[in-house]
């Protein structure tokens, strides 16, 4: 299982970039993941390509084995 | 259905929601401890984190009002072993506290959700001679323009967002000698629960989303202060003609 299911289970409701192994990257909310997707609520615009897709209404979709690297991102409240 | 961003706080179970976090919460304390502390209001407690964290560190008596029933629930079940809080309903307009009683408030990032001079006011009224009062509010670096102030005040259900002499004035016209005036990051660190299990609806992240690209788009004319005021005492006030 991707090294990175863990750390997404344990990061619900957090923003990240992920940057898939073939360089394209993705910037979102973490909403659910699966035992091979984590799904993101994206931030700024529903563009996305590569191994992002649209998966039954859980935001967009990247398979766990196609990210390279998952950063958290700075965020505040009001 | 339609949901506030306080909604989606709520929601979201955040427990120091305000500009710093918990971190802030930490150094203002620092601050407040050098003056009497005997009494503590924190206004707009929401879940209670900042009580939690005053009542670890002082064995004087705190109090936390929050105008959301549900908040105030959330936090007596925090706090349900805590002996020196008092927590209640209340609206920081109207304040359900006697006059002169308190030593301290603390007001994170709530007072510009509420009319701003009537609430300063208010923590006047409470707040013995030479009381003190933290306030940590979002500031404008520079005065906005009517569209930005209007796409934010209505996301966030804010009265209105002040620039630092904007403030200075509205504190000192309400009552108080304003100490210090603090920038400081507004980003945080661990501020949710790690274990959300339960589903959260969609449209809380949608608010999410949107909130996160807002504080993009206004990341440079959008500051967070902390301002230390001073209850200026009467005799004082009278001589001003205040």
């Amino acid at each position: 299982m991707s090294r990175y299911y863990k750390v997404c289970c344990e990061n619900i409701g957090r923003p990240v970039c992920v940057r898939t192994v073939d360089g394209k990257e993705y910037r979102g909310f973490i909403r659910r993941v699966t035992q091979t997707h984590v799904y993101l609520e994206p931030i700024g615009g529903h563009a996305g390509y590569g191994y992002g897709f649209w998966g039954l209404g859980f935001g967009l979709g990247i398979a766990l084995g196609a990210i390279g690297t998952l950063a958290f991102l700075p965020w505040f409240f009001i | 259905m339609t949901v506030s961003y306080t909604d989606m706080i709520a929601a979201f179970n955040i427990g120091s929601a305000h500009p710093g976090g918990l971190a802030v919460t930490k150094e203002m304390f620092q601050q407040v401890e050098k003056h009497p502390h005997q009494s503590i209001l924190d206004v707009g407690c929401g879940t209670g984190r900042t009580v939690q964290y005053i009542s670890e560190q002082t064995t004087g008596k705190i109090i936390g009002i929050d105008y959301d029933p549900k908040m105030i629930t959330k936090a007596k079940q925090k706090l349900a072993n805590t002996t020196n809080v008092e927590l209640k309903t209340g609206n920081v307009e109207a304040l359900p506290i006697d006059e002169e009683t308190i030593d301290c408030i603390i007001s994170e990032s709530v007072t510009s959700f509420a009319h701003i001079p009537v609430a300063l006011k208010e923590y006047a009224r409470v707040l013995r001679e030479n009381g003190i009062l933290c306030l940590l509010e979002m500031t404008a670096t520079m005065p906005l323009s009517p569209e930005a102030k209007q796409e934010l005040t209505s996301f966030y259900g804010l009265s209105s967002i002040y620039t630092e002499p904007e403030w200075r004035e509205a504190i000192e016209r309400a009552g108080f000698t304003l100490l210090d005036s603090l920038s400081f990051a507004p980003e945080t660190e661990g501020v949710l629960d790690s274990d959300i299990h339960q589903t959260i609806d969609p449209v809380y992240f949608d608010i999410m989303a949107r909130h996160y690209q807002l504080t993009e788009k206004y990341r440079d004319v959008l500051g967070s202060r902390i301002y230390y005021c001073q209850k200026t005492p009467k005799r004082i006030r009278q001589h001003v003609g205040n």
